[in-house]
């Protein structure tokens, strides 16, 4: 599934992102052509002064009406100059008006913070019990606009889906809206834009757009909690799981309830781990558990020291919190 | 001319993927990476076991087994059965795949 960069310039995906791709492409057009046009009066103009003789000939007197045509040019070039810019000012306008406010009947509101360096993405349904927590992957039903509110963990972050929709940062002690709205299934990239610390290039994560039923379907799986463990070894490694990680992440239906780090109920549902660092594969996850700060150095996650057989218990139940 | 990027880019991609030596980075990038340094592969910068750089030099795997291709291609597979307690976890690596990975490996003589 991995795109190629800049993909997102190439084709959108959703709602607010068809109203800015194709203003994208017009200004970044229309600047380029005024940039060849302007150099080339420029070069046209040196070329001009040197076969008149050069620096002489920039010493120029000033001109006076009476001279005829040449200010003219000026009011001429504000003319031109006017076509483009009110074009771009009006679609501008008019983009604006497509994207700047959530529509008044919003399908769902998800509530997403940015930590360092990590997304928390929470959803709510129709009773308290119907909230649940996730991390790094959002999922979103396609065809319904769906309300995010933007809340800063811990400093200012920015969310990002380029294929879906425009910036807007998370700021801690604020409420910030954005709002997404999915054409066609699919996995988007999402990535935080405001520099945060040191691991800002690994806070990335995944919106995954889907049809109202499997959307539905994910919903009833992510409200389950975690399986109880079925052998000496899970039970092994629940005991040593909720003990050692209990204390920063969340495991429903353990003892491990502390929101510090993303929650781990149904970790082996997504497709990546510690914010799109790495796929989600026992071999990846081995590593993370071990020594989280060797492939990200600087995560608030310590290295666990753990022995070979501690770490394979850990994983067998982590295995289970599908 | 914008559904042809994509595609060009996804032809590149495909040329690239039937060299066994890419595919085999790809699999270390996905598998491995998290836990050894790998020559070769950029993401792959883990420190929970041993750097494998020169691995094709080295006499032992794992403290214990001859470091032969077979050998080595069946630790891949299955490290716990050779030795239980490892903290290398089995990871549902394929023969193909861990045959792939094993070559990569014993081409890698460079301290």
């Amino acid at each position: 599934m991995t795109r190629p960069p800049l993909d997102y310039l190439l084709g959108s995906d959703g709602v607010r992102a068809d109203a800015t791709l194709p203003l994208t492409w017009f200004t970044l057009a229309i600047s380029i052509i005024v940039c060849v046009i302007i150099a080339w009066l420029l070069w046209v103009g040196v070329r001009r002064a040197r076969a008149n003789g050069g620096a002489a000939e920039t010493v120029g007197t000033p001109l006076e009406p009476e001279q005829g045509r040449g200010l003219s040019w000026i009011t001429i070039g504000l003319a031109v100059s006017a076509v483009p810019l009110l074009a771009t000012l009006i679609w501008t306008m008019a983009a604006l008006g497509h994207v700047v406010g959530p529509p008044r009947r919003s399908g769902m509101t998800i509530d997403v913070t940015g930590h360092q360096w990590w997304w928390e993405v929470e959803y709510h349904g129709a009773n308290p019990s119907d909230t649940f927590a996730t991390a790094n992957e959002i999922h979103i039903p396609i065809g319904t606009p769906v309300v995010v509110r933007l809340h800063g963990g811990d400093v200012i972050h920015s969310f990002w889906v380029p294929a879906l929709a425009g910036k807007t940062d998370t700021i801690p002690g604020q409420q910030n809206i954005a709002w997404l709205q999915a054409d066609r299934p699919g996995i988007y990239r999402g990535q935080c834009t405001e520099f945060c610390g040191v691991e800002h290039a690994k806070m990335g994560f995944e919106v995954v757009a889907q049809p109202a039923n499997d959307f539905e379907h994910w919903r009833e799986a992510q409200l389950q909690t975690a399986p109880p463990p079925a052998t000496p070894q899970l039970i092994h490694g629940m005991q040593f799981t909720t003990f050692r990680c209990g204390l920063c992440h969340s495991i429903r239906g353990t003892d491990a309830a502390s929101h510090y780090g993303p929650d781990l109920t149904h970790l082996m549902s997504r497709r990546t781990i510690a914010a799109t660092t790495l796929p989600n594969n026992p071999g990846a996850l081995a590593g993370w558990i071990q020594a989280p700060q060797g492939m990200k150095p600087g995560t608030l996650m310590p290295d666990q020291h753990l022995s070979g057989a501690e770490l394979n218990d850990v994983l067998a139940y982590v295995e289970t919190l599908k | 001319m914008r559904r042809l990027i994509p595609l060009l880019l996804l032809a590149l991609a495909a040329c690239q993927s039937n060299d066994p030596r890419a595919q085999a980075k790809a699999l270390i990038a996905s598998r491995c990476a998290a836990c050894h340094v790998v020559p070769g592969v950029r993401t792959a910068v883990g420190v929970v076991g041993p750097s494998l750089a020169d691995i094709a030099n080295r006499q032992v795997i794992a403290g214990k087994f001859a470091n032969n291709r077979d050998n080595l291609i069946r630790w891949i597979m299955h490290p716990q059965a050779m030795m239980p307690g490892s903290a290398m976890p089995e990871m549902g690596i394929s023969q193909p795949q861990a045959t792939q990975i094993a070559d990569y490996l014993r081409t890698l003589d460079k301290p």
